[in-house]
């Protein structure tokens, strides 16, 4: 049984329900006349977990790395030998998953059959089932998917770059692993780590769309077992006030150098109030809009020197143990335009850009206030940033109201306090010269 | 929702095409103008599309010009290239918030709708042409950008096998444009073939939204007055339904995977007859995670962990991609081949085919939801003149289908190309092999 409480947001002409079923498993449900509804059913448990206990465990466990990934391809497969995308498919949904570095989610969209679909997702997330041969056949497709990763250059200059910012935090874990930590993955460990992380009390369901609270309600009753409340224990290596390297430079199958510039802010473990969380996500898209957005004199400048292309972007990374401010470019000077995003930072920190700041606010807070309202309009984005910022401690419903609500000095402040440039590295990918020689 | 659009004339051979909708807190525009492709055609609306975010008569610059949209609550207008068969041409695209979210009270959408036909129709000129210094630096980038082709090795591999495949055929024609036809061309020129082509294009514009529908028409109908119509007629694509000998081509790359493709001549074109079924046929073989070559390459072989197949009504054609091993290749082309058998023998189970109806009637049902997907749905039925057929009708269809007509559309799949992009740890080096081997599969 649940009994849902009703939260609106009279801004966006939205509400969203929310209840904790006696399984232990919390729900929001947000209605939405759309053909297609979504559901996401995520875990706290990701690829930075690698250490870990729970109450009950007498000694803390250490995984290896891309088991939290590997366990998302094996829920799939069930005792009874049926194939879930097909038990899915006799519904007509469409269904997904996927791994981060802090949750692992189970999605599906359909036009039809709501609850038939919801009992597959909540049944055989909730029904693991591992044996050797399973998982052994799972190693070569898995393998091949860490091959398409490593053709990709864009995964390649996003990994150097947490590698270069961090010198201890899990966040540098690669979420797939290798092809040789994921060989030592057997079906015992993939059992610890189910037990402690596929804990109902460690979930969340999100659903948007056709649901009815009350059969919803049922099929909760129906398929899920109460989970006995638990308390898992992280061991996180403590960070320094530093990067692990300035620079990391690497050769790659690629016709222009692409670069990814980092800058290291602190994460959102420590914070308490919700609404602390959206204004800081807010007040760093504003200022990135201010200072590099399409409108910004710094973009318009390198791009009309030629010295960047329409592929530059920056923007705010975050998770609960991690955070960060990327900039991403593809030019044929990556030193020297990173070189320029770190000045046209100090720029601003010594108050040299008060006017530019005070002229390009409005529009920039109009900009991220718009993008903040546009997430409303499919159900899958909806339930996707419902998850997201709950497992940071923060609601997606106030979101739009703190974009409306930004201030000139709540942008000023995140200036101050989150570009610390001693905190920054630089990810380059340069053509490996056989490559270039070639035309 | 019903979603079929309300269209109106607005010129010769220029359409509004109004779907009306308040489910969503956006209001979308986009703008299609059609021509012949051609390898002129295609680099020059690739630059064209590079040149009108540049500046406007109005808003010289793109400083300027992106500072308007960005006070129109970042109002996101682009413009790209846009290839349909043997057809291509130019798209943009405007995407605001709707009215009723303004901060100020002040509508959004009529300003926005300002903006964006500022841009199509009196984009920043001097001296009689774009600006020769602003052409440049896009022609560098367009440059750079087809030399980034690359960088995405499986997109890489798809564009390959097609312009082997279709090597004579208009179809081959890389949308990104060409280099030498790029150098050529100056500032005058381009904007003389720019006012032509606004001239002659086919063009189909789409709304989905809330908005004063009237002042709309009236809008565009004034920008268009400023437009003397002499519409083009279209050649039309080259349907090739037969494959007379299968082209084997290898290819070699540094990298770690390796990239099937294989291209099929199918002749079913959006108004064939053949067309309902053969979504079933292609959703059965490779269309969706129950796919038979989903479960049987990746989950039963495990040889890779991306596979599908996509067929392309718009040219009679359809294309299989498998990322793999190299030393699998065979292996994955004779289970694909046997897997395609096994269709044409009827072997096909009455789950696949309710599992397969399923997902596309899901996909079809869920257009609905994105007014942007349901603008690139309508356009190539109302090029082929269909006015009728909404995501529902065809869903409706599909429902009807049976076996049988899955099997009846094995008979016209002929393998014409089968491409690899090998990839190679050993060597370095991007250095590109090419081995032809004529053999008949």
């Amino acid at each position: 049984m649940i009994s849902f409480k009703e939260f609106k947001n009279e801004r966006l002409g939205e509400k969203c329900l929310y209840g904790v079923h006696s399984s232990g498993l919390e729900v929001f449900l947000v209605p939405k006349d759309h053909k297609k509804s979504y559901a996401i059913f995520g875990t706290r448990y990701g690829a930075m977990h690698r250490t870990f206990k729970t109450d009950s465990d007498p000694d803390f466990v250490t995984v290896p790395d891309g088991i939290a990934h590997f366990l998302e391809h094996k829920l799939f497969e069930n005792e009874d030998g049926s194939d879930t995308f097909s038990l899915y498919a006799q519904h007509g949904a469409n269904a997904n998953a996927f791994t981060s570095n802090e949750l692992t989610a189970y999605l599906f969209s359909a036009t039809g059959d709501y609850y038939e679909n919801l009992e597959i997702l909540l049944k055989f997330v909730t029904s693991p089932y591992f044996t050797k041969e399973t998982v052994d056949k799972e190693m070569g497709i898995i393998g091949q998917e860490l091959r398409m990763y490593l053709d990709n250059p864009y995964r390649r200059l996003y990994k150097n770059l947490l590698d270069a910012l961090y010198v201890n935090n899990h966040a540098k874990i690669d979420v797939g692993g290798t092809e040789e930590s994921i060989a030592k993955i057997t079906p015992e460990i993939l059992y610890r780590c189910y037990g402690t992380f596929y804990n109902l009390h460690n979930m969340t369901l999100c659903l948007c769309g056709s649901f009815d609270p009350e059969k919803v309600s049922d099929v909760m009753d129906k398929t899920l077992k109460p989970s006995e409340p638990i308390n898992i224990t992280h061991k996180f290596p403590e960070e320094p006030d530093r990067v692990n390297k300035s620079v990391v430079t690497e050769k790659f199958n690629i016709a222009l150098p692409m670069f990814y510039l980092g800058i290291k802010d602190t994460p959102f473990s420590d914070f308490t109030d919700p609404k602390a969380i959206l204004k800081k996500i807010c007040a760093h898209d504003v200022l990135l809009e201010i200072l590099f957005g399409r409108s910004s004199d710094f973009y318009n400048d390198l791009y009309e020197s030629g010295m960047i292309n329409d592929k530059f972007s920056s923007g705010y990374i975050y998770g609960k143990n991690f955070s960060f401010v990327y900039f991403a470019a593809e030019t044929r000077e990556p030193e020297k335009v990173a070189a320029m995003i770190r000045e046209e930072i100090e720029k601003a920190k010594s108050g040299k850009y008060g006017e530019v700041i005070n002229e390009a606010f409005e529009r920039s807070r109009r900009t991220v206030y718009a993008d903040c309202v546009q997430e409303w309009n499919s159900t899958s984005d909806i339930a996707d940033n419902i998850l997201d910022l709950r497992f940071i401690g923060a609601d997606v419903m106030g979101m739009a109201d703190a974009a409306a609500e930004l201030t000139v000095s709540d942008v000023l402040e995140r200036l101050r306090e989150s570009y610390d440039l001693s905190l920054s590295a630089l990810s380059i990918i340069v053509p490996d010269e056989c490559a270039e020689s070639e035309k | 929702m019903d979603t079929k659009p309300r269209r109106i004339k607005l010129c010769d051979d220029v359409y509004l095409n109004v779907i009306r909708t308040d489910k969503f807190k956006t209001n979308f525009l986009t703008f299609f103008f059609l021509t012949d492709l051609t390898k002129r055609s295609a680099s020059y609306c690739r630059l064209i599309s590079r040149m009108l975010p540049r500046g406007t008569a109005k808003y010289p610059t793109a400083r300027l010009l992106s500072r308007a949209f960005g006070d129109c609550y970042g109002a996101s207008c682009d413009a790209f290239a846009i290839k349909h068969g043997e057809s291509q041409g130019i798209c943009v695209s405007l995407s605001t918030l709707a009215d009723k979210f303004s901060l100020d009270g002040k509508p959004i959408i009529s300003r926005a709708i300002d903006l964006a036909t500022e841009m199509i129709f009196s984009p920043a000129v001097k001296d009689g042409g774009f600006d020769d210094k602003v052409l440049d630096g896009e022609k560098n980038n367009v440059k750079d950008a087809i030399s980034a082709e690359i960088n995405n090795k499986g997109e890489y591999a798809r564009k390959r096998m097609i312009q082997i495949m279709c090597e004579n055929e208009a179809y081959s024609v890389n949308t990104l444009g060409y280099p030498d036809i790029i150098d050529e061309v100056n500032g005058k020129q381009l904007y003389e073939y720019y006012r032509a082509f606004l001239s002659g294009a086919r063009t189909e514009i789409y709304f989905a939204g809330i908005c004063d529908e009237a002042l709309l028409e009236s809008k565009l109908k004034t920008v268009f007055s400023s437009v003397e119509r002499r519409p083009v007629k279209m050649s039309g694509t080259v349907i090739i339904s037969d494959a007379e000998r299968v082209k084997r081509v290898t290819e070699k790359m540094d990298m770690t995977q390796s990239h099937l493709v294989m291209g099929f001549r199918t002749g079913v074109t959006m108004d064939s007859p053949d067309f309902v079924p053969f979504m079933l046929y292609n959703s059965v073989l490779g269309g969706s995670l129950t796919s038979k070559l989903f479960m049987n390459l990746r989950e039963k072989m495990s040889l890779c962990y991306t596979v599908g197949s996509s067929p392309d009504g718009s040219k009679g054609i359809m294309r299989i991609y498998a990322g793999i091993d190299s030393r699998n290749s065979e292996k994955a082309i004779n289970e694909t081949f046997r897997q395609m058998k096994l269709i044409e023998d009827g072997e096909i189970t009455d789950d696949e085919i309710k599992e397969s109806k399923s997902a596309i009637i899901n996909s079809l049902v869920g257009l609905g939801d994105n007014p942007g997907a349901l603008a690139g749905w309508y356009l190539p039925r109302a090029l082929c003149g269909d006015f009728d057929e909404t995501p529902e009708t065809l869903a409706a269809k599909v429902k009807a289908l049976e076996k049988k007509d899955v099997i009846a559309c094995a008979r016209l799949v002929k393998t014409d190309t089968v491409y690899l992009l090998e990839g190679n740890e050993k060597e370095n080096g991007a250095d590109i092999e090419t081995e032809e081997n004529d053999d008949q599969l």
